[in-house]
């Protein structure tokens, strides 16, 4: 079935608020994973639902820092907990410093840090951004102002990777030539078999889905209207009058 | 220019006073009156293209919209409702009318995916195809009338018209996506003739009226094809569309606070111009003058049965009467109207001050009306990290004052909340202590959430006197989303809507007011603090005015039939 943006958005919203989530957390996830289901990354589709609790609302751990390195321990929470703070931190340390370097560990659904970085990079940063799952090794690098990233995945041939939490590095800055070199390395090793994705394929994946509405599994999309429900109140007679008319 | 114009701007404080907000009437910046002078300016061709109703109306209709930019169809179904079924609430699940507004042409296969789903509104989906969807119900007190008056012969009596105002009541219009529908995004970049907010929405129910005018002509004619008449033009302009407006509104606009920011700040930016720098001539003042009774006479003949606006009206209707005596005592004199606006503040009712606002700009449109093309607005909720917390503390003190002033701790002052029902997820408003859901309350009272996050900053910046923004979420992250919007609201120069949305007192008829008023409906008949009936299109012109010239249609007044 299709959707729209906006019924993903508030669908999603409402799912996350329904599991306990925060209101910046919950307003977070429904934009990340409909952008990157948008964009053609199918987060959707394999973001569990309903969607779990928060991490026991801990307030995220400031590892190390330094002027332009900082590692936040995201203590196993979703993206959606710490993913935007992480990206908003490298864009703080970049003003300041020109460079950052900001890693977000142990923390789930990696992919849906693009969404964040997204904000970022329109504000006029260039970033990189790398991380590991069990699909394999994941990197993505926006424009100075673009929203779109170049995004590549390389497959991992082996089950190494068993852990459902990633580390998330994010390198960020305003000035160019200082990413060019982890870029143009990508670009030098031809034998590696990526999976590569430009920012103009995502960008049109996006507009296809705002064009026709985003397709979903008609099932998924039911579960994620009844992960709803602990945020609804029973309907009675009484209820009935706080709305208007009976 | 720009800068000086914006200090004679009206203070936030003053203008995002709900009470004030409460009582913005409509202007020739709303966007029934856009689209209407879009539509007119631009020809765009209407045509029935299907009309195929029984003897009773029902059946399907479709009419064919053509731009100089694109084609529409408008898809409406019309079936039997009995009287025990028809019910103005979200909750309903059955219509007299129900209708889409769809691009380009609808041909046979998607009619009928059209046909299931549409009759069902909520419960049925549509594709991204459609733009804009809606249902109507029949006015009880008028529709029977004014078809046995046409079936014997005669025009229905102008003053049973007037009571009502319109054949059908519209009890929702839904765009941006709900159903499946087009996102706003993609109306907005794809739909040039719809860019404007709500203007598709607006659109449906300006097709609505018209098929309503249609409907019962076909109707008399069916059932008494030797003695029908026609309704009179001049009636069918009278007729309006019905529009029942219920809690739903008022939580939209808090969570869209940056666009009605810009509305705000639009209206305001075009009263700005007109009361400080319009030149007056004598016939200014004369169109002015003729506007002032035509709104006597317009709020003289509104009918409704809430003894506060009763009392609102018969207050504007004497002070309106002052207006004219304070020019007479003038003798038409003044050098900006600036004078009149600032008399009025300190004189008359914000009913009375915000309908002289609204007549100030009608009679200026070459410098109020291109602002219509900039109340769109792309949300851009966006934390600025590196603001110190010093920084963010001055900023809630500057701009949240309204929000600080309050004692939260009084339950008086905290103990409504808004929830979603099970049922369709309406939004609702229950009590501490008599209604159940207060843990699962909506996050709508900023003021409070304001306040808690300052509490938790002032604490902060105790142990961390130096510190930023994004150091202060990664302490108290729960905070996130309060933080953005402060630092987003606070780029705007009109913010918050300055009340306290969880007090016992609160008046959510003050929100839907505000937000049907920059719709541009009239004739407000609140049926309860909660909901609010009121008429859209009164006095437009009709689609077959469209290519000729036509009249001013800002507070409509029953047509003098005695004329014909």
């Amino acid at each position: 079935m299709k959707v729209s943006r906006n019924e993903m958005i508030a669908a999603l919203s409402r799912a996350f608020e329904g599991s306990g989530h925060n209101i910046g957390d919950y307003e977070d996830a429904a934009h990340s994973v409909t952008w990157s289901h948008m964009v053609g990354l199918s987060s959707f589709d394999n973001i569990e639902i309903p969607p779990p609790s928060p991490k026991g609302g801990a307030t995220p751990r400031l590892v190390f820092e330094n002027n332009s390195t900082a590692i936040i321990d995201a203590g196993g929470a979703d993206v959606c907990e710490h993913g935007s703070l992480a990206a908003q931190l490298a864009y703080s340390k970049s003003q300041k410093d020109d460079f950052a370097i900001v890693q977000l560990t142990n923390c789930r659904y990696p992919s849906l840090i693009l969404y964040c970085l997204s904000l970022v990079a329109l504000r006029g940063l260039y970033i990189s951004v790398y991380w590991q799952d069990s699909f394999g090794s994941h990197g993505a690098s926006f424009e100075s102002g673009e929203a779109f990233p170049s995004y590549w995945l390389v497959c991992s041939d082996t089950e190494k990777m068993h852990s459902i939490v990633s580390t998330i590095t994010i390198t960020c800055t305003r000035i160019p030539s200082l990413l060019a070199d982890a870029v143009a390395r990508q670009v030098e090793h031809p034998e590696i078999e990526r999976k590569e994705f430009s920012a103009a394929q995502l960008s049109a994946n996006y507009s296809q889905s705002l064009e026709h509405g985003i397709s979903v599994s008609e099932e998924h999309w039911q579960s994620l209207n009844a992960a709803a429900w602990p945020i609804l109140v029973p309907s009675d007679q009484l209820s009935r009058t706080g709305a208007g008319p009976g | 220019m720009i800068t000086t114009l914006s200090k004679k701007m009206r203070p936030e404080s003053e203008v995002m006073n709900l009470e004030r907000l409460g009582s913005l009437h409509s202007s020739t910046l709303s966007f029934m009156r856009t689209l209407v002078r879009r539509m007119m300016k631009e020809e765009w061709n209407i045509e029935r293209r299907l009309f195929d109703l029984n003897k009773d109306g029902y059946g399907t209709a479709i009419y064919e919209i053509e731009t100089s930019n694109a084609k529409f169809s408008f898809v409406l179904f019309s079936n039997h409702l009995s009287d025990e079924e028809r019910n103005d609430r979200v909750i309903a699940t059955s219509w007299d009318l129900t209708m889409a507004l769809c691009e380009g042409s609808v041909d046979d296969a998607w009619l009928e995916s059209l046909r299931s789903n549409v009759p069902r509104q909520e419960a049925g989906r549509v594709d991204a195809r459609v733009i804009s969807l809606s249902r109507a119900n029949r006015s009880s007190r008028l529709f029977q009338y004014v078809l046995d008056e046409l079936c014997a012969g005669r025009q229905p009596d102008v003053e049973r018209i007037a009571e009502v105002g319109y054949l059908y009541r519209t009890t929702a219009v839904y765009g941006s996506g709900k159903l499946g529908m087009a996102d706003w995004n993609k109306v907005q970049a794809k739909f040039k003739d719809f860019n404007r907010p709500f203007a598709a929405e607006m659109f449906i129910c300006f097709l609505l009226r018209q098929f309503s005018l249609d409907q019962i002509d076909h109707i008399a004619k069916y059932r008494s094809p030797e003695s029908a008449v026609s309704l009179n033009v001049r009636l069918k302009r009278f007729f309006g569309i019905g529009n029942s407006t219920g809690l739903g509104m008022a939580p939209y606009l808090v969570n869209h606070g940056e666009l009605l920011s810009q509305w705000i700040e639009m209206r305001e930016t075009a009263l700005a111009q007109v009361l400080h720098k319009a030149t007056i001539t004598t016939w200014r003042v004369g169109l002015f003058r003729d506007l002032v009774q035509r709104a006597i006479t317009h709020f003289g003949e509104s009918n409704t049965s809430d003894e506060e606006q009763i009392e609102r009206n018969h207050r504007l209707i004497i002070e309106l009467d002052e207006t004219n005596q304070w020019f007479n005592n003038r003798k038409n004199k003044l050098d900006t109207w600036g004078e009149l606006s600032e008399h009025a503040r300190k004189n008359w009712s914000f009913e009375t001050q915000e309908l002289l606002h609204s007549i100030c700009m009608d009679i200026y449109p070459e410098i109020v009306n291109d602002l219509e093309n900039n109340y769109t607005v792309i949300p851009n909720v966006e934390l600025e990290p590196e603001m110190t917390t010093l920084e963010l503390r001055q900023l809630i003190e500057d701009r949240y004052d309204w929000a600080l002033a309050i004692d939260f701790s009084d339950p008086t002052r905290s103990d409504a909340f808004w929830y979603r029902s099970e049922e369709k997820l309406e939004p609702r408003l229950g009590f501490v202590g008599a209604d159940p859901g207060v843990e699962k309350q909506m996050p709508l009272p900023i003021g409070r959430r304001v306040r808690e996050c300052y509490d938790t900053l002032c604490e902060d910046l105790s142990r961390e006197a130096d510190s930023d923004v994004i150091h202060f979420l990664l302490r108290h992250p729960k905070l996130k989303s309060i933080v953005r919007r402060i630092q987003t609201m606070c780029r705007h120069k009109y913010a918050e809507i300055r009340a306290n949305l969880a007090d016992r007192n609160v008046r959510p008829m003050d929100l839907l007011r505000c937000k049907l008023a920059f719709f541009g409906v009239c004739k407000f008949d609140p049926r309860s603090k909660l909901w609010v009936r009121n008429t859209m299109y009164q006095g437009a012109p009709l689609i077959d005015d469209i290519g000729d010239t036509y009249d001013s249609w800002f507070l409509p007044l029953k047509p003098n039939m005695s004329e014909v």
